[in-house]
């Protein structure tokens, strides 16, 4: 079920009307049920149950014992249990050992990050054990499965199992919200997307690569981002506060500044999992450069088992750690551009399928991008025009600016303006190919 | 509250303005996406019912039919017309009168899964009235990437043709013109026939299955609602009719007692000429070909059936009058156009 299909959409309204019409303290439980049934209708359930129940048991089997050296082995077996199922899963592991290969299982990547973080917090006893079900939510709960964000116990214990009564504001916010992530994904990102796929499957070579890589840099943006805006606003209209997993990254000024804004919470996962265990920042700076390097590569093979993912990780560590050797902080508007186009030419990586496309580039035979036969003039128009407004709402988001300048009628302005431009200039329907969301595939 | 009504009913104008100007308007580069709405808009009291694909609508001239015979009809027909599509119109057009007679083309009976697509659906559904029996249909021959809600809402279909707006677009927005005469699109330009074409020989020829149980499912509505059906084939020269086709109908009109009428026979009875009386070398017969064979088949309704002659009916005779100016008018504006240019560039002869 993609988020974009009208089979989610109605998904999402029977579940939005069944958590309302329930008494407020069942609502949670209505969460849990449908989180079950999206998991049961779209994968199979057996692998995250397993990943459930040996985490929830092994985190019993922590809280029972005192002694800190006893329950660190408890721990190292309760993350062992869920990696091997993480490599073995996602990464094909099992085919290479048996011959037989299995389909991944939905959102593996994000729930076995929760199930460490509440492994580890149990450990460190931040947290304590309040039942299976409600600690099988907290990693089922169905809107975040498909592209996260990656859920905290810690965090989103206190909203997910509180009583929420009903108010219109929260569905208009929550509805807005994911109108503008429909807007991202079917007008700008998947617009896009015809014209960096043919880039790249069509192998152009010279500076048209560039100019796919600064257009690849939007679209993976509104293309991600626009998931997450259905997920949290979703989940706003049921008054869940989820994490953000985004603060206008391309405003950044650096790479650093650019890993505090982008993916937040995988950043954040791996810096207080990771990198803070490993030393941190208090620790030489030899030793400090090499957690760096180590969190990036866990963080490239974290999307995938790749050269590409073990290159941009690398890259993306060897420039941090230059940053911090060189204590890079520029000050100058001027840099947003330039780190801008640095994250943009580290996206070959996720642009080009695999190496060997990235090195055909160099060996192409044309050079020239035949723009309007991919789209119409007037199809470009609205293009240009949705990122200008993209980048309007960025902006506003980075001043910390609301639109207020739309006066009282703001949210009706805002959601008929969103409805059509969706309805009229989207990419869907029969005469169009479908691109799938970029993350769903990590 | 007042300001939610205010945007709730801004909204509902916007939504159905905008799906008003970007669903095509079938007036005049492509006008078989008419045929639907125009039923909608007759008086509903026909004797002849006429059900099909293109050999219905090019084949059968209602005004020749009336002006000749006194037989009021209507062809319900559409570009590659299902079995299932002709199933779910005749239950539509129950819903509105009972005819007499239901004059069946068999040709549809060839059509198997590759005949289902997307671009034929549209034309017959886009101006197709909401119901049960629509839905119904939707459902019965939906191919993959069409959704129930794009035909619920054209707007999910079209959207993309806000790039490719037209004058037609604008020029038909609020009213559209009448494109068929009681069904029938009319062609008044001739291409001779060169060939005869033989039919290859195919792997096999026994009618889809789904297909023979539509017709069953028409004979039998038919049946329960009095009517006398009458299977037909239109004298076409291609795509080939193949013997064995012609022995499953023949079968199939024995075994429930049905006439059959294959004219592809009875050209030189008709008076068919092919040089001069098909618009495209024998597929479709121009308004010459429709005159004559329309001739042949009220006589044959005339010896063989006892329906009224409704040219004493006062009300009726004037509505066909005036159908018969607009008919006479449609045909000079063809010859003149025919004249002018050598083609005919309106009613869908644009190619």
């Amino acid at each position: 079920m993609s988020f974009l299909s009208y089979s989610f959409f109605l998904f999402l309204f029977i579940v939005f009307v069944s958590y309302y019409i329930v008494p407020i303290k069942k609502q949670w439980i209505v969460l849990l049920i449908f989180s079950i049934l999206f998991y049961v209708f779209e994968s199979n359930i057996l692998y995250i149950l397993i990943s459930g129940i040996s985490t929830y048991l092994i985190s019993l089997w922590i809280e029972k014992e005192s002694s800190s050296k006893k329950n660190q082995k408890k721990l190292i077996i309760g993350i062992s249990l869920n990696m091997i199922l993480l490599l073995t899963l996602k990464y094909n592991l099992l085919k290479e050992m048996i011959g037989r290969s299995i389909l991944i299982p939905l959102g593996i990547s994000y729930y076995t990050l929760s199930s460490i973080s509440y492994l580890v917090d149990i450990y460190q006893k931040k947290i304590k054990t309040n039942g299976f079900f409600r600690f099988f939510l907290s990693i089922s709960f169905f809107p975040t499965l498909i592209l996260g964000p990656i859920n905290r116990y810690q965090k989103i214990e206190k909203t997910l199992f509180q009583n929420h009564s009903f108010h219109l504001q929260n569905v208009i916010d929550g509805s807005l919200r994911i109108l503008y992530g429909i807007f991202k994904k079917l007008v700008i990102a998947d617009s896009i997307y015809l014209i960096v796929n043919f880039i790249v499957t069509e192998k152009i070579g010279g500076i048209i690569p560039i100019f796919g890589l600064l257009l690849y840099g939007i679209q993976i943006y509104a293309d991600f981002s626009s998931g997450m805006d259905i997920v949290l606003g979703f989940s706003k209209m049921l008054q869940i506060d989820l994490e953000e997993n985004f603060n206008t990254p391309y405003f950044s000024k650096s790479l650093s500044e650019f890993w505090n804004r982008w993916h937040m919470t995988l950043t954040n996962w791996f810096k207080d999992y990771v990198y803070i265990p490993l030393g941190g920042n208090r620790t030489t700076t030899w030793k400090r450069n090499q957690n760096i390097f180590l969190v990036f590569l866990l963080s490239g093979l974290w999307h995938g088992f790749t050269w590409n993912f073990l290159l941009w990780g690398m890259l993306n560590g060897i420039f941090l750690i230059l940053e911090k050797t060189c204590s890079y902080h520029p000050k100058s508007n001027l840099a947003i551009l330039k780190n801008y186009i640095v994250v943009c030419l580290l996206w070959i990586f996720f642009m080009y399928p695999d190496l060997e496309s990235i090195i055909s580039i160099f060996h192409a035979s044309k050079f020239t991008l035949p723009f309007f036969e991919i789209m119409s003039p007037a199809a470009y128009l609205v293009l240009i025009i949705s990122i200008f407004f993209f980048i309007f709402v960025e902006y506003q988001k980075y001043q910390k600016k609301t639109f207020s300048f739309l006066g009282r009628n703001r949210d009706y302005i805002l959601l008929l303006l969103f409805i059509f431009t969706i309805i009229l200039f989207g990419n869907y329907g029969f005469s169009f190919n479908k691109a799938e969301f970029i993350y769903s595939r990590f | 509250m007042k300001r939610l009504g205010f945007y709730l009913l801004l909204f509902l104008l916007l939504f159905l303005g905008i799906q008003r100007l970007v669903v095509p308007k079938y007036q005049e580069e492509l006008v078989e996406g008419s045929m639907t709405r125009e039923y909608y808009k007759e008086d509903k009291n026909h004797q002849i019912l006429f059900l099909g694909d293109c050999e219905v609508y090019s084949s059968y001239s209602p005004i020749t039919l009336f002006n000749e015979f006194g037989y009021t009809s209507y062809i319900r027909g559409n570009s590659q017309q299902t079995l299932a599509a002709s199933y779910y119109i005749l239950k539509e057009t129950l819903h509105y009168e009972i005819p007499k007679i239901v004059i069946f083309s068999v040709n549809d009976l060839r059509y198997g899964k590759e005949y289902e697509k997307e671009s034929y659906h549209r034309l017959l559904l886009d101006n197709m009235k909401n119901s049960f029996i629509k839905y119904d249909l939707i459902e019965s021959f939906k191919v993959e990437g069409e959704t129930f809600l794009s035909y619920l809402f054209p707007i999910f279909r079209y959207h993309s043709r806000i790039f490719q707006l037209t004058k037609e677009d604008f020029k038909y927005y609020f009213k559209t013109k009448p494109i068929t005469h009681n069904g029938y699109l009319m062609r008044v330009d001739s291409v001779p026939v060169t060939t005869i074409y033989q039919g290859k020989p195919l792997s096999n020829y026994t009618f889809e299955e789904k297909n023979m149980e539509y017709l069953e499912k028409i004979r039998k509505l038919c049946e329960e609602n009095n009517i006398e059906l009458i299977l037909v084939k239109s004298p076409s020269t291609y795509p080939y009719w193949y013997e064995e086709y012609e022995k499953q109908v023949e079968e199939y009109a024995f075994h429930n007692h049905l006439t059959y009428l294959n004219f592809y026979d009875k050209k030189e009875e008709i008076g068919l000429d092919y040089q001069e009386d098909t618009y495209d070398a024998g597929l479709h017969l121009n308004v010459s070909g429709a005159e004559k064979l329309t001739r042949y088949l009220g006589l044959y309704l005339k010896e063989n059936d006892s329906l009224e002659d409704m040219r004493n009916n006062e009300t009726i005779a004037l509505k066909y009058k005036e159908k018969t100016a607009y008919y006479e008018e449609m045909k000079q504006e063809q010859y003149e156009e025919l004249k002018k240019y050598g083609k005919i560039t309106m009613y869908g002869g644009k190619e």
